[in-house]
């Protein structure tokens, strides 16, 4: 806008809002490169105001990475530790302007000095002792990420070598809490009513600096820290004092916003480290808490689903992990799973109406797999605990419009997932859900045999649309008719001892001779032939135990209770004959990933 | 204003004319001058008394007159003939060849100047001759037959006078014509004196000289328009337009202003020439000659008319389309409005039939079937041309298909000649079927393994090795066109002409059946359904074919599924055989469970409604599994004795004996496994033996499409009877076996429903709701189309609370008006709330609970924004506590929603940035009409996969309706016209008789009063009635209701 006259920027102030808004955004980022780059070359009080002043307006906007955060808390900070810093000794007198760490000019913190401090804040809760490491500790915290010494030039801390660095922060983490919960009294199993109480005590006005100070360092450590393990101790003894977060409802957010993005981005333990604390977070604070808990993972969630990452396998925890969330509060989440799912038949639905390209590629994105997959496990979790009979219908129907958008071989895999799901539904809420025909459909796509035996594996593919080439492949065929066996396996095993089991499975089974009829590919024929079998003689065992039943169709209860005790002992040869392949399939899924 | 200036100048040679003719003549000048048209009572009427009274006289004189001129029509003649060799005489050296073609010269665009070439002599001639009596120009009324009739009234005083046929009259036609020339040219320059001197005249001769194009042509029209008869050469300048072969851009002026001027000039009697007329009896006076004009002047007019006609022909076959267009819906404005060269005009409407563009073929098809509705006599008349269409050599699959579609949309009543039509429908059906076929086979005489693309589907070729191979788009396309005609035509047709067809055309329908689309199959099991359902033989074959039909996976996917179960239900019910009919059941049961929801409430409440006519039924859901012996069971697994496996139950006996039997069975074909060729063999001599049972042709076929091989086999080892000891007790104890290809074999009636209690855990609440009605008993009731009301569309449509667009249906046949209201009925939205929870559909119950607890939680957030007094917040908790432990409890939500209103906001907020906005575009997305536009496109398109299935329900809905219609005959009520209300009245009952009856969502009757009106009158013009849509769908469910 600099360009235009007075008038027209009058002119836009009234009528573009817009552009005033994309205005009021830019301008912090100008300001904080010019910031960071004073930073830099000239010290002092007058820059810190600049910078103190800048944070308040970027709130708004706030980002993990910016490093605009730190010095909104930076602020507080400063004045967290100048009232220690009251107390701390002399060395505050020291300068040094060099800050090689290898050197160490400035000895600040001393091996023995530490001990004492510990040994006091340790056994007599002291607390300027306590201040003092907390002023340590935030240094350490801070190490590398600020210019030390320069932007706080009458305060300097420094920390001899990295065994006290490493010392300061073990102390701190392992003990501060219970030194806080000494100092106020309280045990350790308090909460957070009791947290909000404390507002009352005298103790607590002195505390309060300290416990946010511990709070600021550790974030800061959470988020910078490179070394993995520092990173999971950190989070591990964070959740012991995640109740005092209450007292400090900004921080408590920027702590969710951290613990989310490592649990989708971290490693391993550090998911499940930081997935622990979101929980604890959403059980221990009110239901926002939790909502916001919720919709950042879930955002995450989705988000990190369009990116393509070597280790998939990750992120089935997430899913998982985010189900358990949700699962906490069945409730609230079924409301938020509604919206999402309505997200979804939207997008179905548009799909089906338009049946054009980006619509359908919409449908097929990771992203939307993964959010329909989510909530089948949600469903399948909780169905039978709590009434979701509406979430399962719907979910249930977009399903079913996912698997019959488009036909076709290519989309074979998308296909598969979607009978997973339903059977995966079926058999968690014990509902009918006719994936037979779904199944059976993909018997009848037209490969040729021609083609030479592939190398790679189907599964090495990420997308859910399979390149033509591999369709004539045997190995597709193969593929295709393992899955039809696998997924009517898991089907039939659900339904296997119920009463009409062999009218359920009287037309998928002259599908599959007719199948046999027509294949040409021995190996193929022996499994279907094989399959057809078993199914027989399951369908040959109930009719046979039907046959001395004494009740009709319509005495439901009677035929719900029907071979229930047949069901329990799973010695049935075509039970073992389902499992078997179950778990054969679960076994090439598992070998497949490795 | 009578003042005709009579005699002045025609005085030599009409001195016989008196003063009393004057006088009459003058009498009849009035009338001519009069607006009106003709010479029939309201001449008598309309005018005011002084001319009445005027009139009268002259009445009087006239009929004086026509005695005279009884008595002396013969010596008229003489004296005729004596003046016509006078004026032979005088044009003598005119030649002959000019009369014939009155435009010798195709002045473009130009009136042929007087002062070129012969003509300006021969006008210079007529110049020279002595004026002839003649009606003055001025006095022609709008209409030029009217004054011609009432010339001929004067003259032959309304006589028949028949035209002599005598090679003579020849020549005196000639003479005449010369004469009409000259009375014509004389009358034209009459026309320029008295009239023509106006100055707008005179304008619009200059502009007909040297204007624009435009210009040219409205002069042309206001000439014509002004006097005809005087201007004929402005209209052969017009026609000059449209026949010249230079400009196409004076081609589409023309035609319109042509079409229009034609339209106005030509009587709705067709015109006759000048050889028709009893050209020797006409007097040679005044009158006389004024008639003579006409005549001749109508000898012109036909002849340009004619020609105007081929121009017409020819450019519907030009290269550009919007001229083709255009000389379409021109060739079908002149044919619906005038009778004139109707039969060229039909032919060519007909050809275009064949046009290799789609739109224009379509367009034709269009106008046809207009034609007919406005003209309901033409049927026979077009199907002939069609007829003679069809079976031209090296007509293109295409064209025959537009003129097949054109044929089975044509209405049919029993009223009138309609059954012969119909019956000359079904033979031109059939005959192309036959020449259908026998292209088939030549084609694959000719190459054997080519012709993929364009071979027919003959299911005696395909029958053996090509059997898999799916008859190609066109072909089963042009198939399924001539099922559906035959099925619409077939109703129509008189008893005893039915019969006959029946005879030699079944075979034929059973070979369809089992071609390899199912769509035709289902079209022939339909027809052979009609057929069997009037003759009362219904053949186990049919049976058979529709058993096996219903394994098919493409069953219920096809286009024609609401068709296919309207069929079944109908074979069903009139099913006398119990055990056919359970078998039946049972089969649809299985396919139920197979099937996606709404097909699987279209199978329950299919089998609801059989459960109604056939009431013995609900034993196999309301009893055990039958196990005592019925008389009528067949004895073979009597025979057997066995070891008790189960001894407790006494009556399981003989079916413990079967059970051995079947081990063997089982046993069997585990050994033949191993060498199938064995099995294969026994199939086959199976196969063998029940065709001989059946005497089946086509049995062989059926064993190769349906997946049955298999059952084949164990019945096969039944017969053989290998016992072996029982290894294991077998399936299908002596009784329910699903796999028989025989359904009134399976012994269907000894098995109960079972399936009902998988149905009834559906994972649809509707299906689930009506597994368990039938459980519990009772009939389903269900007012609306299972298929389209549970379809996956409409449960979107529904959660996305959107009324789907209000798509004006265009095209479409005339029996099928509309079938895409009933999207209106539905309760989208918070509307739901009007209904009483139990009252909301099993399917809608998701989304009432989802608005009560939206209205409820919104009602609340707003109460506890208002005051939030502590007692309040304790109660909430409270009521919080109580929801914990109660999931159905739909308040603990509204609890939690009250909270959550900003955060779902947020959700969506988050989740439409996810989508990149996807959501955001759809109201823009969403543009039915565009996709209309699309789809009605591909109507057109024969390739078109989507327009196929649009086609086809169309034809489906309207099957059924029609198929109701017969019903409703065939019970007896022979009434067509009170089919519609004898419907209503039993739905009306029905609802009565509703026991669990849902608050109707639908718009109340009254709503869609004007349609239902204008139903009413549209069967008034014919038996069978559009039914609008709302009636429709009830009417619909009430097809197979009442069925």
């Amino acid at each position: 806008m600099g360009k235009l006259g007075k008038k027209a920027r009058k002119f836009a102030k009234k009528n573009l809002q817009s552009v005033e808004k994309r205005s009021r955004k830019l301008k912090p980022f100008i300001k904080k490169k010019f910031a960071k780059r004073n930073e830099r070359h000239q010290a002092g009080d007058k820059q810190e105001k600049k910078v103190e002043q800048q944070p308040k307006k970027r709130c708004q906007e706030e980002e993990f990475q910016d490093i605009a955060i730190d010095a909104v808390f930076g602020k507080d900070d400063d004045e967290v530790l100048r009232d220690g810093d009251s107390d701390s000794d002399g060395y505050l007198d020291e300068l040094v302007n060099e800050t090689d760490s290898d050197i160490m000019k400035c000895k600040v913190l001393s091996r023995s000095f530490l001990a004492t401090c510990c040994d006091m804040v340790d056994k007599e809760q002291y607390v300027p002792a306590l201040v003092r490491l907390l002023n340590w500790y935030r240094a350490a915290c801070q190490y590398g990420h600020e210019p030390s010494g320069i932007a706080r030039p009458n305060i300097y801390y420094d920390i001899e070598d990295s065994e006290t660095f490493a010392k300061v922060i073990i102390f701190v983490l392992q003990k501060a809490d219970h030194t806080f919960r000494s100092i106020l009294g309280l045990s350790d199993s308090s909460t957070k009513e009791k947290i909000l109480k404390l507002k009352n005590n005298p103790k607590w006005d002195s505390l309060k600096p300290l416990v946010k100070s511990f709070f600021r360092s550790t974030l800061h450590l959470v988020k910078q820290a490179g070394d993995l393990e520092i990173i999971s101790f950190t989070l591990t003894q964070l959740r012991v004092s995640i109740v005092f977060l209450a007292a400090f409802p900004d921080l408590l957010k920027k702590l969710i916003k951290i613990s989310v993005h490592l649990w989708v981005t971290g490693e391993e333990t550090i998911s499940q480290q930081a997935f622990l604390i979101l929980k604890d977070i959403s059980m221990v604070f009110n239901s926002e808490c939790f909502d916001s808990c919720l919709i950042n993972m879930y955002k995450a969630f989705l988000h990190d689903c369009d990116i393509p990452k070597a280790n998939s396998e990750q992120r089935p925890f997430l899913r998982d992990s985010l189900v358990e969330l949700c699962s906490q509060d069945v409730q609230k989440s079924y409301t938020k799973a509604s919206v999402s799912i309505t997200q979804l038949a939207k997008l179905l639905k548009m799909a089906l109406a338009t049946k054009n390209k980006e619509a359908v590629e919409k449908i097929h994105s990771g992203e939307y797999i993964n959010c329909v997959d989510l909530w089948v496990n949600f469903i399948s979790a909780n169905v039978q605990d709590c009434d979701l009979q509406p979430l399962l219908y719907t979910i249930v129907q977009v399903i079913n419009g996912v698997a019959q958008l488009i036909i076709g071989p290519r989309y074979l895999l998308l296909r598969v997932k979607c009978i997973h799901w339903l059977n995966h539904l079926s058999r968690t809420s014990g509902i009918f859900i006719p994936i037979a025909s779904l199944v059976l459909d993909m018997l009848e796509y037209k490969t040729t045999n021609d083609g030479e035996k592939q190398e790679q594996k189907l599964e090495a593919v990420s997308t859910v649309k399979l390149p033509k080439n591999w369709l004539k492949s045997q190995n597709f065929q193969e593929q295709c008719i393992f899955s039809v066996i696998e997924l009517l396996a898991v089907h039939f095993a659900q339904w296997s001892f119920h009463i009409s089991f062999p009218d359920l499975a009287t037309i998928p089974v002259m599908r599959l001779k007719k199948f046999h009829e027509r294949s040409t590919m021995e190996g193929l024929k022996r499994v279907v032939k094989r399959f057809i079998e078993q199914v027989e003689s399951n369908i040959e065992f109930v009719q046979r135990k039907r046959d001395d039943v004494t009740f009709s169709p319509n005495d439901q209860q009677s035929a719900d209770t029907f071979m229930q005790l047949e069901k329990q002992n799973a010695n049935a040869p075509y039970t073992q004959y389902y499992q078997s392949i179950i778990d054969k399939a679960l076994g090439t899924n598992k070998k497949k990933k490795k | 204003m009578s003042k005709i200036k009579p005699l002045s100048k025609s005085s030599q040679d009409l001195s016989l004319l008196t003063s009393d003719i004057a006088s009459f003549a003058s009498s009849i000048g009035l009338a001519s001058a009069l607006p009106s048209s003709g010479f029939n009572d309201t001449d008598f009427r309309k005018p005011a008394k002084s001319k009445t009274q005027k009139r009268k006289k002259p009445k009087k004189d006239q009929q004086h007159k026509d005695e005279d001129e009884e008595g002396e029509p013969k010596s008229n003649i003489g004296n005729e003939k004596g003046k016509d060799f006078g004026a032979r005489k005088q044009n003598k050296d005119a030649p002959v060849k000019q009369t014939l073609q009155p435009k010798p010269k195709p002045g473009f665009l130009s009136i042929d100047d007087e002062s070129t070439g012969y003509k300006k002599k021969r006008f210079d001639e007529f110049k020279s001759l002595p004026k002839l009596p003649l009606v003055k120009a001025s006095l022609l009324s709008s209409e030029w037959y009217n004054d011609a009739a009432e010339f001929e009234e004067k003259v032959f005083g309304g006589r028949k006078v028949a035209v002599a046929n005598k090679e003579d009259f020849k020549g005196v036609v000639e003479k005449k014509r010369e004469l009409g020339e000259r009375l014509m040219w004389q009358y034209a320059e009459d026309f320029a004196t008295s009239k023509g001197k106006g100055g707008d005249m005179k304008m619009v001769i200059s502009a007909q000289k040297s204007g624009t194009v435009a210009d040219k042509i409205t002069a042309f029209e206001i000439m014509v328009g002004e006097n005809p008869i005087a201007n004929m050469r402005s209209l052969d300048a017009l026609l000059g337009m449209v026949t010249s072969k230079v400009g196409k851009r004076f081609a589409f002026k023309g035609l319109k202003a042509l079409s229009e001027i034609l339209i106005r000039l030509l009587p709705d009697r067709k015109l006759k020439s000048l050889l028709q007329r009893p050209l020797n009896i006409i007097p040679e006076n005044k009158d006389g000659y004024s008639l003579l004009l006409f005549w001749y002047w109508e000898d012109c007019l036909k002849q340009r008319y004619e020609r105007f006609v081929t121009a017409l022909d020819e450019s519907s076959k030009d290269m550009l389309p919007e001229l083709k267009d255009k000389a379409l819906k021109t060739i079908y404005f002149m044919l619906t409005s005038k009778s004139e060269q109707e039969r060229k005009l039909l032919v060519s409407l007909v050809n275009k039939l064949g046009d290799p563009q789609n739109k224009s073929a379509s367009n034709a098809d269009y106008h046809l079937t207009n034609l007919l509705a406005d003209h309901p006599n033409m049927k026979a008349v077009v199907i002939d041309e069609v007829d003679s269409f069809l079976f031209r050599p090296h007509l293109g699959l295409r064209a025959k298909y537009h003129a097949v579609n054109f044929l089975s949309q044509i209405r049919l009543s029993h009223k009138g000649e309609d059954p012969k039509v119909a019956k000359r429908l079904i033979d031109v059906y059939f005959a192309l079927f036959k020449v259908l076929t026998t292209e088939a086979n030549r084609k694959q005489g000719a190459d054997d393994k080519g012709a993929a693309d364009k071979k027919k589907s003959n299911p005696k070729d395909t029958k053996q090795e090509v059997s898999t191979d799916s008859p190609i788009e066109l072909d089963s396309r042009i198939l399924s066109a001539l099922l559906t005609g035959v099925n619409r035509a077939f109703p129509y047709v008189s008893t005893d002409e039915a019969d006959d067809i029946i005879e030699s055309q079944t075979p034929v329908l059973f070979k369809l059946v089992h071609s390899a689309n199912f769509n035709v199959g289902v079209q022939s099991l339909m027809l052979l359904d009609k057929i069997s359902s009037k003759n009362k033989i219904v053949s186990d074959r049919f049976y058979r074919a529709l058993y096996s039909k219903l394994l098919l996976p493409s069953a219920m996917n096809s286009s024609k599924a609401e068709m296919f179960i309207g069929l079944l239900l109908r074979a069903m019910k009139n099913d006398i055989n119990i055990k056919r009919v359970a078998a039946f059941s049972k089969r649809v049961l299985q396919v139920a469970l197979q099937q996606p929801p709404q097909y699987a409430c279209g199978c329950l409440f299919l089998l609801s409604e059989v459960l109604k006519s056939r009431p013995p039924l609900w034993k196999m859901v309301v009893q055990r599994e039958s196990v005592e012996e019925e008389e009528d069971i067949e004895h073979f697994e009597d025979v057997i004795e066995g070891d008790d496996v189960d001894p407790n139950k006494k009556a399981e006996n003989d079916e413990n004996v079967v059970e051995v039997d079947h081990d063997g069975v089982e046993k069997s074909s585990r050994d033949g496994d191993s060498s199938s060729d064995d099995e294969e063999a026994l199939a086959i001599r199976l196969s063998d033996e029940e065709d001989d049972n059946a005497s089946d042709d086509s049995e062989e076929l059926i064993r190769n499409e349906t997946p049955q091989l298999e059952e084949v086999m164990e019945v096969s080892n039944d017969m053989e009877k290998r016992s072996q000891p029982p290894m294991r007790p077998s399936s299908l104890p002596g009784g329910y076996d699903p796999r028989h290809r025989e359904p009134s074999y399976c012994n269907a009636d000894r098995a109960s429903w079972w399936e009902l209690g998988v149905l009834s855990k559906h994972a649809h609440p509707s299906v689930a709701t009506m597994a368990g009605t039938l459980l519990s008993g009772t009939n389903i009731v269900y007012n609306g189309n299972p298929l389209n009301d549970l379809s996956l569309t409409a449960f979107l449509d529904k959660f996305m609370e959107k009324k789907p667009k209000q798509n004006t249906w265009h095209g479409g046949s005339q029996i099928e008006p509309s079938k895409k209201l009933d999207m209106s009925n539905r309760v989208i939205g918070a509307e739901i709330l009007s209904l009483a929870e139990g009252d909301v559909a099993p399917e809608d119950l998701v989304f009432h609970k989802f608005y009560v607890n939206k209205m409820t939680s919104t009602k609340q957030s707003k109460k506890k924004k208002k005051k939030k007094l502590p007692e309040e917040e304790a109660a909430e908790e409270l009521y919080d506590v109580n929801d914990g432990d109660g999931g159905e409890n739909y308040d603990s939500d509204v609890e939690f929603e009250a909270g959550d209103e900003s955060d779902n906001e947020e959700i969506e907020n988050m989740l439409d940035d996810v989508d990149d906005n996807a959501v955001e575009e759809e109201g823009g997305e969403y543009d039915y009409d565009d996709l209309d536009g699309v789809a009605g496109e591909d109507d057109e398109e024969l390739v078109a996969d989507v327009s196929d299935a649009e086609m086809d329900t169309d034809m489906d809905m309207d099957l059924i309706d029609d198929e109701d219609d017969n019903n409703v005959d065939d019970d007896g009520t022979g009434d067509g016209g009170d089919d519609d209300s004898d419907g209503d009245d039993g739905r009306s009952k029905k609802k009565k008789k509703e026991k669990r009856k849902r608050k109707s969502p639908f718009a109340s009757l009254e709503e869609y009063k004007h349609l239902i009106d204008q139903d009413e009158k549209e069967d008034s013009k014919t038996k069978r009635k559009a039914t609008s849509e709302p009636t429709k769908k009830k009417k619909k469910k009430k097809s197979k209701a009442s069925e």
